[in-house]
């Protein structure tokens, strides 16, 4: 699956499908209940990759989210190539 | 896990709703504004705050004398994760309700929405739902179909804006007349959906079900994702063979779709959300642009730098206005004359002014020697927490100011790049930070953690300087420091090294679960938190916390203090001989004496026994501490008391140092052990602190002294 991007390496402005999420139960479960899951779509508002130790916030249904680098690292994405603005 | 530490609070819950015609909870996601509205509809008092999980513990009011509202801990679902998710499903199963209000966020309905699902589909009860902040949603731009919700959910749906007493009426009423309504939303759960329909469909899980108000399609699908907390409810009624079918479905599951269950639970429900979302949620603009807070907040090294500047500005303002100081040392640089009238002129100062005219008018009435010795050393602890009083109550302010707006949680992700190297996520800044004020609602607010992380927090908070500890600092500074910047480096210096014990406390629990609990444990605890939008403060929210977290302050403090001082002042007048006018003689000084031996090495000859019997009497509440002195050497002011201690400056910083960090006051360690439910850990805990005190107290005075 080596080539499938995560959530950390999309860059701001991106829209993304969530795949599949490779992390322990407790974060699934955190992250299922704000809303993320396999087949959710999210979009990217800010994401630093100059700098490793910043968190990636995303937006989900209105709700921006922040999500550890850590995390995010876990959580196979599919981009989107729709417009920004829809 | 949960049992124990419940049950108490559980007792008290159903106690307080004795007599009530109808009972009501309120239910809904972390933030959405149930306290605000529990809080306009009874006139009562829970912290209202802006961020994501401010309500852990459960709050009864009511209207009308026998309209009861329950006001439970936020909560993202149904699930098992977080205690409060646990608390809020105690209060569910059982409390006698009537019904469930549940909120809906109209400024981030999509978010509320997930919850609403889980509920209305656990949930054998009637129910209704309210969506609150309609107001500032409009201004958002965000529009709720609320007809449309109403008809697909099969229950009425009422618009409220509560700070704005918007449709508090009509709720009121509708509460009052009853709630009937039962919801018929459904969730599929597609390839699940045969399995829990098997476990659904047993007899007697329909029955247990039937008796917990819950439906047996939700306690299966639980079961399917691998719910333990369901698990054990219905193994302790008995059904331990569907527990065990229910985890044989399971793994056929997983391997016939390769997916965790679990995950295909979660996924499903939040289709449905999803679905009503966009049905009935419209957003006329695309979000406004990032304001420049959010800016500054988002960006990688500014967010961290913000965050500290905002955390010291809130300090700077609190002790200023109260204390004169800093400002007062900084301004009497240029103009020593302005600096004492700030001083003098500062709310404390104007109130120990006040116990000083007091004692001048009443102590010559009493003519006896130990009235007037008792007299006085009650009316020196009891000013002591008076000048106390607007210190705590301006930090308190000013958090709720910071808190109220959201920047509290920008905060979090701002400084969670430093606090995660220590083991915590950004969500324990809160915490942290709630114990600058005091360090009790701080370890009790470490249930907004995860289990893992909660008890790294607990373990550090204690060392964070409390308000308490404030006070025996500034005045030791004040005393001890000549220059204005010294003073003003000193007492950073304690606050500094407070963080850094806190922080490194949790380093070293963190290190220990890892090699406790293998690689299970996340030595790094990751973030993931909502940003509630940033808006400007509400006046009212900051008045409720201000004013309940000052009410609390003297409930907690005023006995102890006045017990205190009592104690103190008899133990200083009591010796072999009985009543003793000199303390030297007293019990108190050999008591002091036997303690005071840790002092010695610092080089704290004549006034060892004093410290060490303040050491003592402030390991029951910290404030104590300077009382003691004050009490001990017989002065009204506990500036001029401290002062006859006659310290260096080296010595002085090592006792702030000790004092700062040597045991949690009783308070702190009875809601630490509560929160543990470990009373060893209590005992290993204050042979850490006073070891880690004593140490970093030498240290800093073999350092200092090198000046
Ligand atoms: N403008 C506006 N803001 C509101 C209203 N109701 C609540 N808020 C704000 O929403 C935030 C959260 O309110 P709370 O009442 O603490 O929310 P809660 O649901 O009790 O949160 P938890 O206890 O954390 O689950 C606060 O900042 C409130 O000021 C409202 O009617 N109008
Ligand atoms: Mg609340």
């Amino acid at each position: 699956m080596g080539s499938n991007p995560t959530l950390a390496v999309m860059p701001p402005g991106s829209r993304v499908r969530v795949k599949a999420i490779l992390a322990g139960w407790n974060a699934s479960w955190r992250l299922a209940s704000i809303g993320i899951a396999p087949g959710t779509v999210v979009e990217v508002v800010s994401n630093d990759i100059a700098y490793p130790w910043s968190p990636i916030v995303v937006r989900i249904g209105g709700v921006e989210v922040a999500i550890g680098r850590g995390i995010a690292s876990r959580i196979i994405v599919e981009p989107l190539n729709e417009p920004l603005n829809d | 896990m949960s049992a124990s530490a419940t049950a108490r609070e559980l007792g008290w819950l159903q106690g307080s709703l004795s007599g009530c015609r109808r009972i009501y909870a309120l239910l809904g996601a972390p933030n959405t504004g149930k306290s605000t509205l529990f809080n306009v509809l009874t006139g009562g008092k829970a912290r209202v705050g802006n961020w994501p999980g401010v309500t852990v513990s459960v709050s009864v009011g009511r209207f009308d004398e026998d309209i009861c509202l329950v006001d439970a801990p936020g909560v993202y679902g149904l699930g098992s994760v977080s205690l409060e998710e646990r608390v809020t499903r105690d209060v569910l199963l059982s409390i006698p309700l009537d019904a469930v209000v549940l909120l809906v966020d109209a400024t981030m309905p999509e978010r509320s929405l997930y919850l609403i699902v889980s509920v209305l589909e656990a949930l054998e009860k009637p129910a209704l739902i309210v969506v609150a902040k309609a107001r500032l949603a409009h201004a958002l731009g965000i529009h709720i179909d609320h007809e449309g919700l109403s008809r697909a959910l099969g229950l009425p749906v009422i618009l409220t804006s509560a700070l704005e007493g918007v449709g508090v009426d009509e709720l009121r009423e509708v509460l009052r007349s009853g709630v009937k309504w039962r919801s018929k939303l459904r969730v599929d759960y597609g390839l699940a959906e045969e399995y829990i329909n098997r476990l659904a469909s047993d007899p007697s899980l329909a029955r247990v079900a039937g008796e917990l108000h819950l439906s047996a399609r939700w306690i299966a699908a639980q079961l399917i994702a691998g719910d333990d907390h369901v698990k054990s409810l219905l193994e302790s009624r008995g059904l331990t063979g569907i527990v065990e079918e229910a985890e044989r479905l399971s793994e056929e599951l997983r391997e016939r779709v390769g997916v965790e269950p679990s995950l295909l639970i979660a996924q499903s429900r939040v289709r449905v959300a999803e679905r009503l979302a966009s049905s009935y949620i419209v957003r006329k603009k695309p979000r406004s642009a990032p304001t420049w807070l959010d800016r500054v907040f988002r960006h990688p090294v500014g967010g961290p730098l913000a965050s500290i500047a905002l955390i010291f500005s809130v300090f700077l303002v609190a002790f200023s206005v109260n204390t004169g100081f800093p400002l007062n040392v900084i301004v009497a640089h240029w103009s020593p004359g302005l600096g004492e009238a700030l001083e003098n002129y500062s709310l404390s100062g104007l109130i120990g002014e006040g116990f000083e005219y007091l004692k001048a008018v009443i102590l010559p009435h009493l003519h006896r020697a130990w009235e007037a010795g008792l007299a006085s050393a009650v009316l020196d602890g009891v000013g002591i927490v008076a000048g106390f009083i607007p210190l705590v109550g301006t930090i308190v302010a000013l958090t709720a100011l910071v808190e109220d707006s959201g920047l509290f949680t920008r905060m979090a992700v701002g400084l969670h790049p430093i606090v995660s190297r220590f083991g915590l996520s950004g969500r324990s800044v809160y915490p942290l930070a709630l114990g600058t004020g005091c360090n009790v609602p701080a370890v009790l607010s470490t249930r907004i953690l995860d289990p893992v992380e909660k008890v790294r927090a607990v373990f550090a908070i204690p060392f964070i300087p409390c308000s308490a500890r404030f006070i025996v600092i500034s005045i030791f500074v004040s005393v001890f420091f000549k220059t204005p910047l010294s003073q003003t480096l000193a007492a950073t210096g304690i606050y500094l090294v407070g963080l850094l014990a806190a922080l490194i406390t949790a380093r070293i629990v963190a290190r220990y679960q890892a090699w406790r609990y293998g690689s299970s444990v996340e030595e790094e605890p990751q973030l993931v938190m909502e940003l509630p939008p940033l808006h400007p403060p509400s006046g009212k929210v900051v008045w409720w916390t201000t004013r309940n977290a000052l009410l609390e302050y003297l409930k907690k403090i005023g006995g102890p203090i006045l017990l205190g001082a009592i104690v103190i002042w008899s133990l200083l007048s009591i010796g072999p001989h009985g009543y003793t006018g000199d303390p030297t003689e007293s019990l108190a000084y050999y008591i002091g004496r036997a303690i005071g031996v840790i002092f010695e090495p610092i080089g704290a000859k004549g006034a060892s026994w004093i410290l060490g019997l303040a050491a003592l009497a402030g390991a029951v509440a910290k404030e104590i501490f300077a009382d003691t002195i004050a009490v001990t050497v017989g002065s009204p002011e506990p500036h001029k008391a401290v002062a006859m201690l006659g310290l260096t400056p080296a010595q002085a910083f090592a006792v702030l140092v000790f004092v700062t960090l040597y045991v949690p006051c009783i308070a702190t360690l009875v809601v630490m052990i509560n929160e543990l439910r470990e009373r060893k850990l209590a005992i290993v805990y204050l042979g850490y602190s006073t070891s880690l005190a004593v140490l970093l107290m030498y240290t800093s005075y073999a350092l200092l002294s090198l000046f």
